[in-house]
Protein backbone atom coordinates (compact mmCIF):
# COMPACT_ATOMS: atom_id res chain seq x y z
CA UNK A 1 0.00 0.00 0.00
CA UNK A 2 1.46 3.40 -0.74
CA UNK A 3 0.37 5.12 2.29
CA UNK A 4 1.94 2.08 4.40
CA UNK A 5 4.58 3.11 7.17
CA UNK A 6 7.51 1.53 5.54
CA UNK A 7 6.62 3.46 2.57
CA UNK A 8 6.64 6.50 3.37
CA UNK A 9 10.04 6.02 5.20
CA UNK A 10 11.26 4.88 2.39
CA UNK A 11 10.16 8.05 0.49
CA UNK A 12 11.52 10.26 3.17
CA UNK A 13 14.78 8.75 3.16
CA UNK A 14 14.76 9.87 -0.87
CA UNK A 15 14.16 13.15 0.29
CA UNK A 16 16.57 13.61 3.51
CA UNK A 17 18.11 13.07 6.65
CA UNK A 18 15.98 10.34 8.53
CA UNK A 19 15.95 9.20 12.61
CA UNK A 20 15.35 6.18 12.61
CA UNK A 21 14.40 4.04 15.98
CA UNK A 22 14.39 0.47 15.45
CA UNK A 23 15.16 -2.75 17.92
CA UNK A 24 18.22 -4.73 17.67
CA UNK A 25 17.55 -8.32 18.48
CA UNK A 26 15.94 -7.56 21.91
CA UNK A 27 12.97 -5.04 23.00
CA UNK A 28 15.20 -2.59 23.91
CA UNK A 29 15.04 0.47 21.18
CA UNK A 30 17.76 2.40 19.44
CA UNK A 31 17.37 5.69 17.73
CA UNK A 32 20.07 6.70 14.93
CA UNK A 33 20.37 9.18 12.19
CA UNK A 34 20.81 8.36 8.76
CA UNK A 35 21.68 9.72 5.60
CA UNK A 36 19.82 10.83 2.60
CA UNK A 37 19.78 7.81 -0.01
CA UNK A 38 21.17 8.26 -3.35
CA UNK A 39 19.07 5.95 -5.43
CA UNK A 40 16.61 3.01 -4.43
CA UNK A 41 19.13 0.58 -4.16
CA UNK A 42 18.78 1.16 -0.12
CA UNK A 43 16.19 -0.97 0.22
CA UNK A 44 16.68 -5.21 -0.33
CA UNK A 45 12.71 -6.04 -1.06
CA UNK A 46 14.04 -9.84 -1.00
CA UNK A 47 15.03 -9.63 2.74
CA UNK A 48 12.83 -6.59 3.59
CA UNK A 49 15.82 -5.09 4.67
CA UNK A 50 17.70 -1.26 4.63
CA UNK A 51 20.75 -0.69 4.12
CA UNK A 52 21.85 2.76 5.41
CA UNK A 53 24.70 5.63 5.94
CA UNK A 54 25.17 6.30 9.59
CA UNK A 55 25.52 9.87 9.66
CA UNK A 56 26.52 9.87 13.09
CA UNK A 57 29.59 6.91 12.81
CA UNK A 58 29.84 6.85 8.90
CA UNK A 59 28.78 3.47 8.92
CA UNK A 60 26.93 0.93 6.72
CA UNK A 61 24.02 -0.62 9.00
CA UNK A 62 21.59 -2.86 8.02
CA UNK A 63 17.96 -2.83 9.47
CA UNK A 64 14.96 -5.04 9.18
CA UNK A 65 12.18 -3.44 8.59
CA UNK A 66 9.91 -5.49 10.81
CA UNK A 67 12.29 -4.13 13.31
CA UNK A 68 11.55 -0.45 12.84
CA UNK A 69 9.26 1.52 14.97
CA UNK A 70 9.46 4.96 14.20
CA UNK A 71 11.39 7.26 12.63
CA UNK A 72 11.48 11.52 12.46
CA UNK A 73 12.16 13.51 9.31
CA UNK A 74 11.34 16.60 7.62
CA UNK A 75 8.28 16.58 5.31
CA UNK A 76 5.72 18.58 3.61
CA UNK A 77 4.12 19.41 6.83
CA UNK A 78 7.74 20.77 8.64
CA UNK A 79 7.96 24.56 9.25
CA UNK A 80 11.04 26.44 9.14
CA UNK A 81 11.36 25.98 12.83
CA UNK A 82 10.49 22.17 12.52
CA UNK A 83 13.35 21.75 10.35
CA UNK A 84 16.05 23.73 12.00
CA UNK A 85 15.17 21.92 15.09
CA UNK A 86 15.92 18.85 13.23
CA UNK A 87 19.51 20.28 11.76
CA UNK A 88 20.84 20.97 15.31
CA UNK A 89 19.32 17.88 17.11
CA UNK A 90 21.57 16.14 14.22
CA UNK A 91 24.55 18.59 14.71
CA UNK A 92 24.11 18.14 18.45
CA UNK A 93 23.78 13.61 18.06
CA UNK A 94 27.11 13.84 15.67
CA UNK A 95 28.98 16.20 18.32
CA UNK A 96 27.54 14.70 21.59
CA UNK A 97 28.92 10.66 19.54
CA UNK A 98 32.25 12.68 18.88
CA UNK A 99 32.65 13.99 22.10
CA UNK A 100 31.30 10.38 23.72
CA UNK A 101 34.45 8.57 22.13
CA UNK A 102 37.15 10.83 22.80
CA UNK A 103 36.44 10.52 26.65
CA UNK A 104 35.12 6.67 26.57
CA UNK A 105 38.61 5.70 27.00
CA UNK A 106 39.27 7.65 30.62
CA UNK A 107 35.38 6.65 31.88
CA UNK A 108 35.28 3.03 30.94
CA UNK A 109 32.08 2.73 29.48
CA UNK A 110 31.22 -1.12 28.85
CA UNK A 111 29.65 -0.07 25.15
CA UNK A 112 29.42 3.34 24.56
CA UNK A 113 27.60 2.66 21.31
CA UNK A 114 24.65 0.61 23.19
CA UNK A 115 24.42 3.60 25.87
CA UNK A 116 24.53 6.34 23.32
CA UNK A 117 22.07 5.15 20.75
CA UNK A 118 19.28 3.88 23.39
CA UNK A 119 16.35 5.07 22.90
CA UNK A 120 15.29 5.55 26.32
CA UNK A 121 18.16 6.90 27.73
CA UNK A 122 17.70 10.68 27.60
CA UNK A 123 20.56 13.46 27.18
CA UNK A 124 20.79 13.33 31.39
CA UNK A 125 21.56 9.89 31.53
CA UNK A 126 23.78 10.25 28.44
CA UNK A 127 25.17 13.40 30.52
CA UNK A 128 24.98 11.84 34.13
CA UNK A 129 27.19 9.32 32.87
CA UNK A 130 29.92 11.49 30.78
CA UNK A 131 30.64 13.37 34.22
CA UNK A 132 30.47 10.75 36.60
CA UNK A 133 31.10 7.79 35.13
CA UNK A 134 30.03 4.42 35.74
CA UNK A 135 30.47 3.82 39.82
CA UNK A 136 27.38 5.05 40.52
CA UNK A 137 24.12 3.97 38.75
CA UNK A 138 22.63 6.84 36.51
CA UNK A 139 19.13 5.65 37.66
CA UNK A 140 20.44 6.77 40.97
CA UNK A 141 21.49 10.08 40.35
CA UNK A 142 18.56 10.83 38.47
CA UNK A 143 16.32 9.91 41.26
CA UNK A 144 18.83 11.80 43.65
CA UNK A 145 18.53 14.80 41.53
CA UNK A 146 14.65 14.13 41.58
CA UNK A 147 14.74 14.07 45.36
CA UNK A 148 13.03 10.72 45.43
CA UNK A 149 16.08 9.05 46.94
CA UNK A 150 19.36 10.17 48.51
CA UNK A 151 22.69 9.34 47.56
CA UNK A 152 24.71 7.61 50.62
CA UNK A 153 27.51 9.62 52.15
CA UNK A 154 30.23 7.37 50.06
CA UNK A 155 28.63 7.91 47.25
CA UNK A 156 27.92 11.56 47.86
CA UNK A 157 31.41 12.24 48.66
CA UNK A 158 32.58 10.89 44.97
CA UNK A 159 30.39 13.25 43.02
CA UNK A 160 31.17 16.38 44.96
CA UNK A 161 34.89 14.77 44.21
CA UNK A 162 34.06 14.56 40.58
CA UNK A 163 31.89 17.91 40.77
CA UNK A 164 35.18 19.58 41.92
CA UNK A 165 37.95 18.12 39.58
CA UNK A 166 35.19 19.14 36.78
CA UNK A 167 35.14 22.57 37.87
CA UNK A 168 39.11 22.55 38.13
CA UNK A 169 39.37 21.40 34.38
CA UNK A 170 37.12 24.17 33.60
CA UNK A 171 39.56 26.83 35.48
CA UNK A 172 42.28 25.18 34.14
CA UNK A 173 40.69 25.65 30.91
CA UNK A 174 40.06 29.38 30.95
CA UNK A 175 43.72 30.27 32.41
CA UNK A 176 45.12 28.55 29.61
CA UNK A 177 43.13 30.87 27.16
CA UNK A 178 44.34 34.00 29.89
CA UNK A 179 47.84 32.93 29.75
CA UNK A 180 47.36 33.09 25.85
CA UNK A 181 46.50 36.79 25.93
CA UNK A 182 48.92 37.96 28.68
CA UNK A 183 51.66 36.53 26.35
CA UNK A 184 50.28 38.65 23.59
CA UNK A 185 49.70 41.85 26.19
CA UNK A 186 53.31 40.81 26.76
CA UNK A 187 54.31 41.11 23.24
CA UNK A 188 52.08 44.69 22.72
CA UNK A 189 53.74 45.79 25.65
CA UNK A 190 50.49 46.91 26.51
CA UNK A 191 51.27 48.04 30.62
CA UNK A 192 47.50 48.19 31.28
CA UNK A 193 46.43 45.04 29.68
CA UNK A 194 48.97 42.98 31.07
CA UNK A 195 47.92 44.30 34.61
CA UNK A 196 44.15 43.76 34.28
CA UNK A 197 44.87 40.13 32.45
CA UNK A 198 47.15 39.32 35.76
CA UNK A 199 44.27 40.63 37.82
CA UNK A 200 41.74 38.50 36.52
CA UNK A 201 44.16 35.26 36.39
CA UNK A 202 44.76 36.08 40.46
CA UNK A 203 41.04 36.14 40.63
CA UNK A 204 40.51 32.49 39.28
CA UNK A 205 43.41 31.18 41.61
CA UNK A 206 41.51 32.11 44.39
CA UNK A 207 38.50 30.25 43.25
CA UNK A 208 39.20 27.20 43.99
CA UNK A 209 39.10 27.57 47.88
CA UNK A 210 35.45 29.46 47.52
CA UNK A 211 33.90 27.04 45.38
CA UNK A 212 35.36 23.90 47.25
CA UNK A 213 34.24 25.36 50.62
CA UNK A 214 30.40 25.81 48.99
CA UNK A 215 30.09 22.38 48.05
CA UNK A 216 31.21 20.65 51.12
CA UNK A 217 28.52 22.31 52.61
CA UNK A 218 25.87 20.90 50.75
CA UNK A 219 24.11 17.88 51.70
CA UNK A 220 22.26 16.44 48.42
CA UNK A 221 23.48 15.76 44.78
CA UNK A 222 21.15 18.49 43.67
CA UNK A 223 22.34 21.12 45.55
CA UNK A 224 26.11 20.37 44.44
CA UNK A 225 25.01 20.21 40.76
CA UNK A 226 22.95 23.49 41.06
CA UNK A 227 26.43 25.39 42.45
CA UNK A 228 28.67 26.56 39.76
CA UNK A 229 31.12 29.61 40.46
CA UNK A 230 30.07 32.42 38.35
CA UNK A 231 33.51 33.12 37.10
CA UNK A 232 34.32 29.25 35.35
CA UNK A 233 30.49 29.27 34.29
CA UNK A 234 28.93 27.74 31.91
CA UNK A 235 28.85 24.63 34.34
CA UNK A 236 28.16 21.39 33.13
CA UNK A 237 24.56 20.91 31.71
CA UNK A 238 22.83 18.05 33.49
CA UNK A 239 19.35 19.39 34.00
CA UNK A 240 16.91 17.55 31.20
CA UNK A 241 15.36 15.39 33.70
CA UNK B 1 -23.23 -21.86 -4.65
CA UNK B 2 -23.58 -22.56 -0.91
CA UNK B 3 -20.63 -21.40 1.21
CA UNK B 4 -19.75 -24.64 2.70
CA UNK B 5 -16.80 -23.12 3.90
CA UNK B 6 -18.36 -20.24 5.81
CA UNK B 7 -16.82 -19.92 9.45
CA UNK B 8 -19.10 -18.14 11.92
CA UNK B 9 -17.57 -16.10 15.05
CA UNK B 10 -14.29 -15.82 13.77
CA UNK B 11 -13.00 -11.78 13.85
CA UNK B 12 -12.27 -10.63 10.30
CA UNK B 13 -8.63 -9.86 11.20
CA UNK B 14 -7.97 -13.47 11.98
CA UNK B 15 -8.69 -14.60 8.76
CA UNK B 16 -5.72 -12.96 6.74
CA UNK B 17 -4.64 -15.49 4.70
CA UNK B 18 -5.67 -15.93 0.96
CA UNK B 19 -8.15 -18.91 0.81
CA UNK B 20 -9.57 -18.62 4.40
CA UNK B 21 -13.43 -18.68 4.31
CA UNK B 22 -15.19 -15.51 4.83
CA UNK B 23 -18.88 -14.74 6.21
CA UNK B 24 -21.41 -12.18 6.51
CA UNK B 25 -21.48 -13.32 10.19
CA UNK B 26 -17.50 -12.74 10.21
CA UNK B 27 -18.06 -8.86 9.03
CA UNK B 28 -20.76 -8.59 11.36
CA UNK B 29 -18.71 -9.39 14.42
CA UNK B 30 -16.12 -7.32 13.48
CA UNK B 31 -17.83 -4.01 12.34
CA UNK B 32 -21.28 -4.66 14.41
CA UNK B 33 -24.67 -4.08 12.90
CA UNK B 34 -28.25 -5.52 13.22
CA UNK B 35 -29.69 -8.59 11.70
CA UNK B 36 -30.62 -9.43 9.13
CA UNK B 37 -27.33 -8.91 7.68
CA UNK B 38 -26.58 -7.48 4.06
CA UNK B 39 -23.26 -6.63 2.71
CA UNK B 40 -24.62 -3.35 1.49
CA UNK B 41 -24.43 -2.18 4.70
CA UNK B 42 -20.52 -2.95 4.98
CA UNK B 43 -19.59 -0.33 2.04
CA UNK B 44 -16.65 1.86 3.41
CA UNK B 45 -17.83 5.19 4.63
CA UNK B 46 -21.07 3.76 5.28
CA UNK B 47 -22.86 3.98 8.94
CA UNK B 48 -21.02 0.89 9.74
CA UNK B 49 -17.38 0.75 8.08
CA UNK B 50 -15.77 3.99 9.05
CA UNK B 51 -12.37 2.91 8.34
CA UNK B 52 -10.74 1.03 5.32
CA UNK B 53 -8.03 -0.23 6.95
CA UNK B 54 -7.24 -2.44 4.56
CA UNK B 55 -7.52 -0.58 1.03
CA UNK B 56 -10.22 -2.86 -0.31
CA UNK B 57 -13.14 -2.08 0.89
CA UNK B 58 -15.30 0.42 -1.95
CA UNK B 59 -17.60 3.12 -1.04
CA UNK B 60 -19.80 1.78 -3.47
CA UNK B 61 -20.46 -0.58 -7.08
CA UNK B 62 -19.59 -4.39 -6.51
CA UNK B 63 -18.67 -5.96 -3.39
CA UNK B 64 -17.07 -9.06 -2.62
CA UNK B 65 -16.42 -11.22 1.14
CA UNK B 66 -12.48 -11.29 -0.51
CA UNK B 67 -12.59 -7.60 -0.39
CA UNK B 68 -12.56 -7.86 3.88
CA UNK B 69 -9.91 -9.84 4.69
CA UNK B 70 -7.27 -8.05 6.48
CA UNK B 71 -9.88 -5.43 7.61
CA UNK B 72 -9.97 -4.45 11.12
CA UNK B 73 -12.76 -1.63 12.56
CA UNK B 74 -10.99 1.31 14.02
CA UNK B 75 -9.41 1.99 17.19
CA UNK B 76 -7.36 4.33 18.80
CA UNK B 77 -6.58 4.97 22.15
CA UNK B 78 -4.17 7.28 23.43
CA UNK B 79 -2.41 8.60 26.54
CA UNK B 80 -0.60 11.49 27.10
CA UNK B 81 2.29 12.42 29.78
CA UNK B 82 3.66 15.84 30.28
CA UNK B 83 6.50 17.39 32.89
CA UNK B 84 7.49 20.77 33.09
CA UNK B 85 10.39 22.63 32.66
CA UNK B 86 12.45 22.80 35.63
CA UNK B 87 13.76 25.82 37.45
CA UNK B 88 18.35 25.99 37.17
CA UNK B 89 20.11 28.85 39.14
CA UNK B 90 22.17 29.59 35.75
CA UNK B 91 20.16 29.35 32.65
CA UNK B 92 16.72 28.02 31.08
CA UNK B 93 16.89 24.07 31.74
CA UNK B 94 14.58 23.87 28.43
CA UNK B 95 13.64 20.15 29.87
CA UNK B 96 10.01 19.98 29.70
CA UNK B 97 8.53 16.53 28.14
CA UNK B 98 5.62 15.39 26.05
CA UNK B 99 5.01 11.94 25.83
CA UNK B 100 2.08 10.74 23.49
CA UNK B 101 1.37 6.57 23.78
CA UNK B 102 -0.91 5.09 20.78
CA UNK B 103 -2.25 1.53 20.54
CA UNK B 104 -4.97 1.21 17.75
CA UNK B 105 -5.45 -0.89 14.60
CA UNK B 106 -3.50 0.62 11.79
CA UNK B 107 -0.05 1.01 13.32
CA UNK B 108 0.35 3.99 11.08
CA UNK B 109 0.61 7.09 12.63
CA UNK B 110 2.15 10.75 12.45
CA UNK B 111 2.89 13.49 15.75
CA UNK B 112 3.44 16.34 15.13
CA UNK B 113 4.57 19.05 18.02
CA UNK B 114 5.06 22.73 17.27
CA UNK B 115 8.50 23.70 16.51
CA UNK B 116 8.99 19.79 16.21
CA UNK B 117 9.81 17.87 13.78
CA UNK B 118 6.79 15.01 12.55
CA UNK B 119 7.37 11.91 13.92
CA UNK B 120 6.11 8.50 12.49
CA UNK B 121 5.01 5.38 14.51
CA UNK B 122 4.29 2.07 12.93
CA UNK B 123 3.82 0.21 16.28
CA UNK B 124 1.60 0.08 18.83
CA UNK B 125 2.19 0.30 22.48
CA UNK B 126 5.04 3.20 21.74
CA UNK B 127 5.14 6.64 23.84
CA UNK B 128 7.03 9.39 21.24
CA UNK B 129 8.11 12.16 23.29
CA UNK B 130 9.37 15.13 22.46
CA UNK B 131 11.62 17.02 24.33
CA UNK B 132 13.64 19.83 25.27
CA UNK B 133 10.62 22.22 25.46
CA UNK B 134 10.64 25.50 27.33
CA UNK B 135 7.88 26.45 29.47
CA UNK B 136 5.26 27.26 26.98
CA UNK B 137 2.00 26.00 25.19
CA UNK B 138 2.22 23.86 22.39
CA UNK B 139 -0.09 21.98 19.89
CA UNK B 140 0.73 18.07 19.01
CA UNK B 141 -1.26 16.21 16.16
CA UNK B 142 -1.95 12.96 15.68
CA UNK B 143 -2.97 11.57 12.51
CA UNK B 144 -3.68 8.49 11.08
CA UNK B 145 -2.44 7.85 8.08
CA UNK B 146 -5.09 5.41 6.80
CA UNK B 147 -7.73 7.41 7.34
CA UNK B 148 -6.09 10.96 6.98
CA UNK B 149 -7.67 11.82 10.72
CA UNK B 150 -5.98 14.09 12.82
CA UNK B 151 -6.86 14.86 16.01
CA UNK B 152 -5.06 18.07 17.86
CA UNK B 153 -4.59 18.74 21.35
CA UNK B 154 -3.12 21.55 23.08
CA UNK B 155 -0.50 21.26 25.99
CA UNK B 156 0.82 23.95 28.57
CA UNK B 157 4.09 22.59 29.47
CA UNK B 158 4.79 24.74 33.35
CA UNK B 159 8.16 26.06 34.62
CA UNK B 160 8.33 23.61 37.97
CA UNK B 161 6.47 23.75 40.42
CA UNK B 162 3.90 24.66 37.82
CA UNK B 163 2.21 21.37 36.50
CA UNK B 164 1.94 20.56 32.75
CA UNK B 165 -1.42 19.83 31.43
CA UNK B 166 -3.21 19.11 28.34
CA UNK B 167 -7.04 20.70 27.51
CA UNK B 168 -10.45 18.88 27.99
CA UNK B 169 -7.82 15.31 28.53
CA UNK B 170 -6.57 13.82 31.80
CA UNK B 171 -2.41 12.90 31.79
CA UNK B 172 -2.15 9.30 32.23
CA UNK B 173 -5.42 7.87 30.99
CA UNK B 174 -6.17 6.45 28.00
CA UNK B 175 -8.52 7.90 25.65
CA UNK B 176 -10.13 6.15 22.99
CA UNK B 177 -10.50 8.58 19.89
CA UNK B 178 -13.28 8.15 17.39
CA UNK B 179 -14.09 9.14 13.49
Amino acid sequence: MENSFIEILKKRLLQGSVIITYKIGTDILYERCFMKAENENFYNSKYSHFQLMCIIKNTLEVIKSSDIVKFESIDEDTDSLGKLHFENKIKAMKSAYEMYSLKVKSILFDDVDDFFFREDYTTTHKQLKLIFGKTIPVENLIQALRGVAELSENELYFCKNIWIKAHEERKLEIIAILDSEIKEASVLEDADLLAEMNAIKEEYGNCYGDFFKEINSFKTLKEVTDYWHPLTLPAPQIYRL
Amino acid sequence: MLFGMIVINNYIHMLQKAGNPISLGNIQKEFAGTNPIKLSEYYFEGSLVKANTNGKIPKSGVNKFSNYYGAQTFNLDIKFTASSETASTYSNSNNGVIGVYLTGTSNNWKISCTGETAINVGSSGLTTKFTGLNSDSYTVTVKDIPTSKSWSFTFKIGLAPAGSSVSNYSLNTLHNLTL
